[in-house]
């Protein structure tokens, strides 16, 4: 797996998302990061497992470049939504 | 400047700068994924126009960028309000916290004439007095109700069996309608009972001071017999003659039921359901079975599985849909929650579908013996001989020593789902909770794992299940809007 593709934030996610599903081991080599994912069902699917997990990072790939470019917009949002509150000068 | 914008302003087919806000999305069903805002209002788009979308690549053009625009998912050129728009949602979802804690409740007793195998809060014989709550208890509990600035206060007579000790119930709300002259708070009082021991002299002092009746009622007369043993083995005609006598005297809205799912219910829904319907109730809560008290003891929370539970909630919705669909009104009380969430700007009450969660801040415990604490599920974890969310005890602590005590903050602090792995991602996060005591129960830490998480779990299915209904079944939208404004 190309770290250039995904980042290790996104890996890690994905790790996360799917730990009832499968253990995932990160290998940082010479080529880029090397996740080893591990069915915990010894009977699991192991395509519907590698593609499912592949979406995933996909998917954590996706919500990490949005959240970057919305984190000052939110920032303003909630800054708005307590502005008349009186909470912020406690 | 030109007095006009060019012509590629209004050609749809051409892609142009927007910025999206901030989203979160999560999968639906095959290709179709959620997405919602910081309001939590919602939409489902398909996979490839997600990526579009997130990529900057969606064109004006498409319907997908209109309804991301008109829900306040994008902001263009165009749109100047939505920044504002959504602070102001955003701000009326949160306004309930600056309130603090409503609900109030006490335990007046551990005693109880029932013997149900899955009591979440451990009863005691009801012979034995030294599980009744004092006056001295009371009044220092009633100090600590008052100091909460919520201009709502409910309190809410739990036990036990709360109506063994009818005189602790009728001081304390004699006490707080004395108080209250001054407070001017909107008062209310709950008492829930199995009604098994309603008399005349309860009836009377529920009038009097516009008392609702909370009581259980599981399902048709053997079900709920066999669920709740008491000597007679008549629990379940003591509870229908309880709510006749109460509707007679203190009108048919002052008398609400809920049900709890054992093993077995869970082939019963439709049973239960219409059990509802012939006592004559709008509606009904399919609850779980909670991970607590009596119902760990004697394994009942073990007894079936979250997706036995699942099919059995969704079992019993479909149901009340086609009632509903066919004409005959009647709600499922936790989707219409979820709903009023999901479909309106406001939050419901409950508090185990908050974030931060209710813990304290949404709801209190008094219990008998004067100990504080988070919630009612503490107290059941408390009785377990797990206190981890007892806070202190009402003749040894003050409210600025309860409120923020360690065992409130690190749990309210540690759990918020914004922050929380997996929930800070989750399309479904403005709708769900935290419930750090469900997570400590089960998992050992407040925060817990999500993947592994019944809660979450349990939750995410209803989410996906009510969306996928609307989506679904022609009229369901219109009958879930009508839930979510009246819950």
């Amino acid at each position: 797996m190309p770290s250039a593709v995904f980042g290790f934030e996104a890996a890690k996610r994905a790790a996360y998302s799917f730990m009832k599903r499968a253990t995932v081991v990160f290998e940082d080599g010479s080529e880029g990061l090397t996740l080893i994912v591990s069915p915990l069902e010894p009977s699991a699917d192991l395509e519907l497992l590698e593609r499912d997990f592949r979406r995933e990072l996909l998917d954590q790939d996706l919500r990490m470049n949005l959240e970057a470019r919305t984190e000052p917009i939110r920032t303003a949002i909630l800054g708005l939504a307590f502005s008349r509150t009186g909470l912020q000068n406690e | 400047m030109s007095k006009f914008r060019p012509v590629a302003d209004f050609d749809g087919s051409i892609a142009r700068a927007y910025t999206p806000l901030p989203v979160k999305f999560t999968k639906l069903r095959d290709d179709d994924y959620v997405l919602t805002n910081v309001a939590g209002e919602f939409l489902t788009l398909p996979h490839s126009d997600l990526k579009a979308f997130v990529e900057g690549d969606l064109r004006p053009s498409e319907p997908s960028y209109v309804e991301l625009k008109a829900r306040h998912f994008l902001t263009d050129d165009d749109s100047d309000v939505a920044f504002d728009l959504l602070a102001l949602k955003l701000r009326t979802k949160l306004a309930a916290l600056a309130n603090f804690t409503g609900l109030h409740i006490f335990v007046t007793t551990l005693r109880c004439e029932h013997s149900c195998p899955y009591c979440q809060v451990s009863r005691a014989n009801d012979d034995r007095r030294e599980f009744d709550m004092s006056e001295e208890t009371a009044l220092k509990s009633l100090d600590l109700v008052f100091r909460s600035p919520s201009p709502a206060i409910k309190i809410e007579f739990q036990g036990g069996e709360s109506l063994l000790n009818l005189p602790l119930i009728r001081f304390v709300i004699e006490e707080a309608k004395r108080r209250n002259v001054t407070e001017q708070r909107d008062l209310a009082f709950v008492i829930a009972t199995n009604l098994a021991v309603l008399d005349d002299e309860a009836l009377d002092l529920c009038l009097r001071h516009d008392v609702l009746i909370s009581t259980s009622l599981d399902g048709p007369e053997d079900l709920h017999n066999r669920n709740r043993p008491r000597p007679g083995n008549d629990s379940h005609a003591r509870a229908i003659a309880g709510i006749r006598r109460a509707r007679a005297m203190l009108g048919h809205d002052r008398v609400g039921a809920l049900m709890t799912t054992t093993a077995a219910s869970l082939n019963r829904a439709r049973e239960i359901i219409d059990e509802y319907i012939a006592q004559d109730f709008g509606g009904i809560v399919l609850r779980p079975l909670s991970p607590y008290g009596f119902a760990i003891k004697t394994k009942s929370y073990q007894s079936y599985d979250q997706s036995r539970w699942l099919k059995f909630y969704f079992e019993g919705l479909d149901y009340i849909l086609d009632l509903n669909l066919a004409g005959f009104s009647f709600v499922e009380g936790y989707a219409a929650m979820v709903l009023r969430k999901m479909l309106t700007p406001f939050q419901p009450g409950y508090v185990d579908l908050r974030s931060p969660a209710g813990i304290a801040i949404g709801a209190i415990v008094y219990n008998y013996d004067g100990d504080v604490y988070a919630s009612d599920e503490s107290r059941m974890l408390a009785e377990m001989g797990d206190h981890s969310f007892r806070l202190g005890n009402v003749h040894r602590d003050s409210f600025e020593q309860l409120m923020l005590s360690e065992a409130l903050l690190e749990p309210l602090e540690s759990s918020f789902a914004e922050s929380v792995p997996g929930c800070a991602w989750c399309a479904f996060e403005p709708w769900c909770g935290a419930d750090p005591v469900f997570h400590h129960a089960t998992q050992g830490d407040a925060v817990g794992k999500k993947p592994l998480s019944g809660f979450c779990d349990r939750n995410m299915a209803i989410f996906r299940g009510l969306i996928t209904r609307m989506q679904d079944r022609p009229g369901v939208r219109a009958i879930f809007e009508r839930w979510a404004n009246q819950a």
